[in-house]
């Protein structure tokens, strides 16, 4: 069967993309770089493409906060994405491709107009790192088929922390089952800094949109797609799900079904 | 007759008058010469300027400005090593000797006599260049670099700026490398020093702060994984910190070579060229007395970034020939360089494009703007260029091309702004003979140490201060402000261990993303040694140790070393001190001593001088002679790579290598506020053998956990292992394997001699382990992991010396960066 | 004295103005909302405690923006709205060219890069503008703003700044009494 074409969305300061086309690639995917300049001069075409990803890095040097000129451009050039989100394609956003996604609207609704919004880590500081996330169980989300409740994935960012712009939204996130992973301790539960690495609102770790074919998320699944990137690979105490690669695979196999 | 009085160009531009001669230099007197150098920044020596004044009377006219900055920056110490590449009458206690060239006869020639044939470039591109993984496809090039002096004004940009130079210079190497690792070493003073300080010094703990901060806005956005490094304070550095960057790259191996020819074009990318950091190359090689402000900027990650981009896209389309940065002395070097290479160069300024338009053309042609590239490009591959780099929003523009000449002519539009012989410019720097001074101190030849073996409590008081020591304690709080994991390839990681916070003793990068499948799980490993505190007794000695850190780290993860490639970086005061020289002739010695015993060549370096500042009392004060060796080498299969945590209980734990009441320069000696005794003697050959046994015994997984055994000696590794794997040890003092007769626990337990590594081995494959590893010198048995969370020290009586819960020495090692750092 | 309004507000009325003079810039300032945790006020306040200034309780930041062009009040507006301001978790306010008034306790200190030093924001600045349909800025830059409470001498203020958060081979900075 033809591997899925997969649009790998780039701009300059983006940094994560060459390891996340490699993660599609294991799992069958074909993706396809291109730069929000080819958008733009419609060199290439969104709905032409089975599944967009939107890579982690410091895009235009998150000079105007994380993501935010990426996500003008998102809005401004992008406009048939809101068209293959409502088509059930799969849209991923990781790290700063999330912090885009939700300034450009798309996220966790695809109402167009933000409803979240990051600042600043707590600590203040960049943090690299690896948490333990509980994934939401009755999440919609085709990425998270298969996978376990608890997973650990790294993150490493200095605005990560995801703000909502009323106290309601979160009981509109937990209603449409939005909240798709969540920063938790070693045994599952809810806890402050450093499981929350920075100090996200009901320790958000990930977003999906209701339908579950949109997600974001801060953590890095394309750093963990085989077992020697866990960071305690050599005392072999942990399970034996590469996470990342699991997330990856889901999407590519969605996107052939 | 008096001389006329030469002034340099005003600071108000002119572009109209581009092509304005130095007139009257051709008459100037050997004074005159140097008060002009002294006012224009130049740091040429009389000899020097004499020199310059004698070949453009043979060229019959004035110099322009252009030419005179030319020839100051093509002629600094930060261009040429003029140290290191001049002779010097060196008196070795007394017994004086002539070395024509230190760097031909300690760090090259090492290279030279060993021959390796996976070294396939070393010290003539911007980076060394060595093969890498198994298909001979593919090749790694590595390089370390020095930032000092920008960064004792402005550590933010400093270190961010030297980071983006280092990564520029592997970008640069052979045809261009991917950055696949990025590393950064610090040398500053205490952080709680609130000392007083001369105007516009910055205290210690805030220049540290801003230059991990440049690091990481730098670092962070280029994407490149920043996963190796060391921190290292002590009073010497406090006005005059070290910061050091380096950075290693995979390139395929039909990119190891370059060569521009005759008509190519000479094209700029990258950053545009703006008023930044003019006279860089000269001021790095000026004590710093404040008055230089120019050489400092900020730098601009997504410009470099971008560039990195569209490069590599370039170099796999075989767009271009040749490929060179720009660092210090900008244009003026890089074509220069290019120039060179390919016979010759001409070169129109007016095409640059610049950040603003008030740049006198002496100017564009010096300044140090970051983020930029020279590239020579055949004319039938400019389109295709000009659309990668488009595609990547980088800007290019030519500004020439290569000739046959003999010259490098540099025009501003109709005007003539410099037109220089290369000959000259290669050959025509006099080298003036420099004395070298070195006077054993007396502390190299103390037989024993001032402090005696005390009860067995204070053995316990001692681990505590020294997992607290700035030098010792846990670095996590630095570390995990840069992405170490970026590019998906860190798979042995800084921080280690069951939480993730153990000291690593190197890194393993498996750069799986940048040479796809057909490597397998081929990667590399690299790691630092450095130790000034050996320095300051003899640098002879620290070179070794040095030597002997890096490689131990590297084999504690499993790296093959007979594949060691070594980088040399030397920051000294200034080298017109014959003793400060002589201290440097002797770490030159040192390291070819090093490289020849350990059979590991180096393939690129750097020296920095001139690390002097005035004090607040206005006294000269020079850091510490410091030497930092960075060693990369193959991790054949980084399935099989290990880290230092201990992994169950029961094991046993071997001890490699000898142990001698090694204390001079130690920690313990330190924190006891003593004199030691008995400064750490490398003996390559007992080493290497030790080294090459515990590699075998780790091939075929005899090895749980290993960690070397440096600062603070087997106390602290035997700690670090236990906290970080969440088990108890227990050690028997009474099994070490001595040279000579130690009856004090803190000699044992604290004692620094090299070479040592402490392995944990599983229970059941004991007997299996000691056959493999049978050749390693000293091998012993020295104790058991615990399940209990204490470390248990047996003194040579039979008696406890202590027993210390591990979570109170991690704590102790914990404690200290974080608290000072937030 | 009739001291000038120090600012125009989010809600302020939109005067429909011709874009300036490209000589004097527009300056807009961006404050975390009352609300939200300032960690670099945070930092800020902890350094200036470690350089000896006790009386300091406590330090707001905020961002800055210096931009000049062919720009009318209305585009300025926009473009604090839309791009330099998150509307989650941030608001604005477009400063008059005016010094702000003055008021006991509270000093604004204004940090910028020096103007020979290149803002590595400026073209990302600039980009946003033209992404946003917005004419293009000639020049543009990004400032710091800290709002420091307590009794400071002044000299004492900016010397600790110099040497802990504003190294002055790079910066220059105004510390001003403010609102």
């Amino acid at each position: 069967m033809k591997a899925p074409r997969i649009l790998i969305l780039r701009a300059p300061g983006v940094n994560c993309d060459v390891e996340t086309a490699a993660a599609l690639k294991f799992v069958g995917g074909a993706p396809e770089p291109a730069t929000m300049a080819d958008v733009r001069a419609g060199r290439v075409r969104i709905l032409d493409y089975a599944m967009a990803v939107f890579p982690g890095g410091f895009s235009y040097g998150d000079d105007l906060g994380a993501g935010k000129i990426l996500a003008v451009q998102i809005r401004g050039y992008l406009k048939d994405l809101r068209h293959f989100v409502r088509q059930k394609r799969p849209v991923l956003g990781v790290c700063n491709g999330f912090q885009a996604l939700v300034k450009a609207g798309l996220l966790p609704f695809g109402s167009g107009e933000p409803t979240a919004g990051f600042a600043a880590n707590d600590s203040g500081r960049f943090e690299a790192r690896w948490v333990h996330l509980r994934l939401n169980t009755q999440s919609p989300s085709l990425f998270f088929r298969g996978l376990p409740e608890m997973i650990e994935l790294p993150v490493a960012h200095g605005e990560g922390k995801l703000v909502l712009k009323t106290p309601r939204q979160l009981e509109d996130l937990k209603k449409n089952h939005s909240i798709a992973m969540q920063y938790v301790s070693d045994d599952g539960k809810l806890a402050g800094y450093p499981a929350n690495p920075n100090g996200s609102v009901f320790n958000i770790a990930a977003l999906s949109n209701p339908e579950g074919n949109c997600l974001g998320l801060m953590p890095h699944p394309e750093r963990f797609t085989d077992i020697h990137h866990h960071p305690n690979w050599t005392r072999q105490t942990f399970f034996k799900h590469c996470a990342g690669l699991e997330i990856f695979r889901n999407a590519v196999d969605y996107c052939r079904s | 007759m008096k001389s006329p009085v030469l002034t340099p160009p005003a600071a108000a531009p002119r572009t109209d008058a581009p092509q304005r001669m130095a007139e009257g230099f051709l008459k100037l007197s050997a004074k005159g010469l140097s008060d002009l150098s002294r006012k224009s920044l130049w740091s040429l020596s009389e000899t020097e300027l004499l020199a310059a004044q004698a070949y453009f009377k043979k060229e019959g006219r004035d110099p322009t400005w252009a030419e005179m900055e030319t020839v100051a920056q093509y002629w600094s110490e930060h261009c040429r090593h003029k140290t290191f590449n001049s002779p010097i009458a060196y008196s070795d206690n007394g017994r004086t000797r002539r070395i024509k060239s230190l760097f031909a006869e300690t760090v090259a020639k090492a290279t030279k006599e060993l021959k390796k044939p996976w070294c396939l470039s070393t010290f003539k591109d911007n980076a060394g260049i060595v093969s890498f993984g198994k298909s001979g496809k593919w090749a790694l090039a590595l390089k370390a670099e020095t930032h000092n002096h920008p960064c004792a004004l402005e550590p933010y940009g400093g270190a961010a700026t030297g980071l983006g130079g280092v990564v520029r210079d592997v970008l640069a190497a052979g045809l261009g490398a991917k950055p696949v690792l990025a590393t950064d070493v610090f040398c500053f003073g205490r952080p709680d020093d609130r000392g007083p300080l001369p105007e516009g010094a910055l205290p210690p703990l805030s220049g540290l702060l801003s230059a991990v901060a440049g690091v990481g806005d730098y670092g962070n956005r280029l994407g490149i994984p920043l996963a190796g490094g060391g921190l290292w304070f002590e009073d010497g550095y406090r006005l005059t910190p070290l910061v050091f960057a380096g950075c290693a790259g995979i390139l395929p191996r039909w990119a190891v070579g370059k060569k521009a020819l005759p008509g190519d074009l000479i094209v700029a990318a990258g950053g545009r060229t703006g008023k930044d950091g003019i006279h860089g190359a000269t001021f790095s090689s000026a004590e710093l007395d404040g008055s230089a402000h120019a050489a400092v900027q900020i730098g601009h990650a997504i410009n470099e970034k971008k560039l990195l981009d569209a490069l590599l896209r370039a170099r796999d389309e075989k767009l271009y020939r040749f490929v060179t940065d720009c660092g210090a002395g900008g244009f003026s070097c890089a074509v220069t360089e290019l120039a060179q290479a390919a016979g010759g160069a001409r070169v129109d300024l007016e095409k640059a494009p610049l950040k603003a338009g008030d740049l006198e053309p002496w100017e564009i042609w010096l300044s140090e703007s970051q983020e930029r590239v020279v590239l020579a490009v055949p004319p039938s591959s400019l389109r295709a260029l000009e659309k990668v780099f488009a595609a990547a929003s980088c800007e290019i523009a030519v500004l020439g091309e290569i000739t046959r000449g003999g010259r490098i002519t540099v025009e501003y539009g109709a005007a003539r702004v410099a037109d220089l012989s290369l000959d000259f410019l290669e050959n025509g720097l006099p080298r003036a003979e420099r004395k070298a001074v070195w006077k054993t101190p007396k502390a190299a030849k103390a037989a024993k140490p001032s402090f005696k073996s005390g009860a067995g409590t204070r053995c316990a008081d001692i681990l505590a201060q020294a997992l607290a020591h700035p030098n010792v304690c846990s670095r996590e709080s630095v570390v995990r402000r840069y992405d170490y994991e970026v590019q998906a390839g860190t798979v042995i990681k800084p921080l280690q261990g069951v939480k993730h916070d153990g000291p690593g003793d190197a890194c393993v990068i498996w750069p799986r993303a940048a040479v796809g499948e057909s490597e397998g799980f081929s990667g590399f490993a690299l790691a630092h040694g450095l130790n000034p505190s050996y320095g300051k007794i003899d640098p002879y000695w620290m070179a070794m140790a040095c030597v002997d850190e890096a490689l131990r780290n590297l084999v504690c993860v499993g790296a093959d070393i007979s594949q060691t490639a070594l980088l040399d970086n030397f920051c000294w005061g200034s080298p017109d001190n014959p003793e400060v020289l002589g201290s440097l002739v002797r770490a030159a010695l040192g390291c070819y001593d090093a490289a020849k015993g350990f059979e590991a060549p180096f393939v690129s370096g750097k020296d920095s001088l001139f690390n002097e500042a005035k004090d607040a009392s206005g006294k000269n004060v020079a850091a510490p002679g410091t030497l930092l060796i960075t060693a990369a080498a193959p991790v054949r299969d980084v399935r099989k790579s290990v880290t230092m945590d201990v992994k169950a209980p029961g094991n046993p734990l071997y001890l490699a290598g000898w142990t001698s009441a090694d204390l001079a320069g130690s920690l313990c000696a330190e924190i006891l506020g003593a004199q030691g005794a008995g400064l750490p003697r490398v003996e390559p050959k007992t080493a290497l053998k030790g080294f090459r046994a515990v590699l075998a015994a780790m091939d075929k997984g005899l090895v749980l956990s290993a960690h070397d055994l440096s600062e603070g000696g087997l106390a602290v590794a035997a700690a670090e292992m236990a906290f970080s794997g969440e088990f108890g040890l227990r050690l028997d003092l009474d099994a070490i394997a001595c040279k000579g007769v130690i009856y004090s626990p803190e000699f044992l337990l604290f004692s620094e001699s090299p070479s040592r590594i402490l392995l944990e081995v599983p229970a059941d494959r004991e007997a299996e382990f000691v056959r493999a590893a049978k050749s390693a010198p000293a091998l012993r048995c020295v104790g058991r992991t615990i399940a209990n969370p204490v470390l248990k020290v047996k003194g040579l009586d039979g008696l406890s010396v202590m027993e210390e819960p591990i979570a109170a020495l991690k704590s102790h090692w914990q404690k200290t960066l974080s608290e000072a750092l937030s | 004295m009739s001291a000038a309004p120090a600012a125009l507000s989010n809600g302020a009325a939109r005067p429909a103005v011709s874009p300036r003079a490209a000589a004097v810039p527009y300056r807009v300032e961006v404050n975390l909302k009352r609300d939200m945790p300032d960690p670099e006020g945070a930092r800020a306040l902890s350094l200036l405690r470690a350089a000896g200034l006790s009386a300091v309780k406590e330090v707001r930041s905020a961002k800055i923006y210096s931009v000049r062009g062919p720009l009318t009040l209305s585009h300025v507006h926009q473009a604090a709205k839309e791009l330099l301001c998150d509307a989650v978790t941030e608001e604005y306010k477009i400063l008059s060219p005016q010094a702000p008034p003055s008021v006991a306790r509270r000093t604004r200190v204004e940090v910028w890069f020096r103007p020979e030093v290149s803002d590595p924001a400026e073209d990302s600045i600039m980009l946003a503008f033209e992404c946003a349909g917005l004419p293009k800025p000639v020049s543009a830059r990004q400032g710091a703003v800290y709002y420091v409470e307590g009794r400071v001498a002044q000299a004492a203020l900016e010397k600790a700044f110099a040497r802990w958060l504003a190294n002055p081979l790079i910066c220059r900075l105004s510390a001003a009494p403010s609102a």
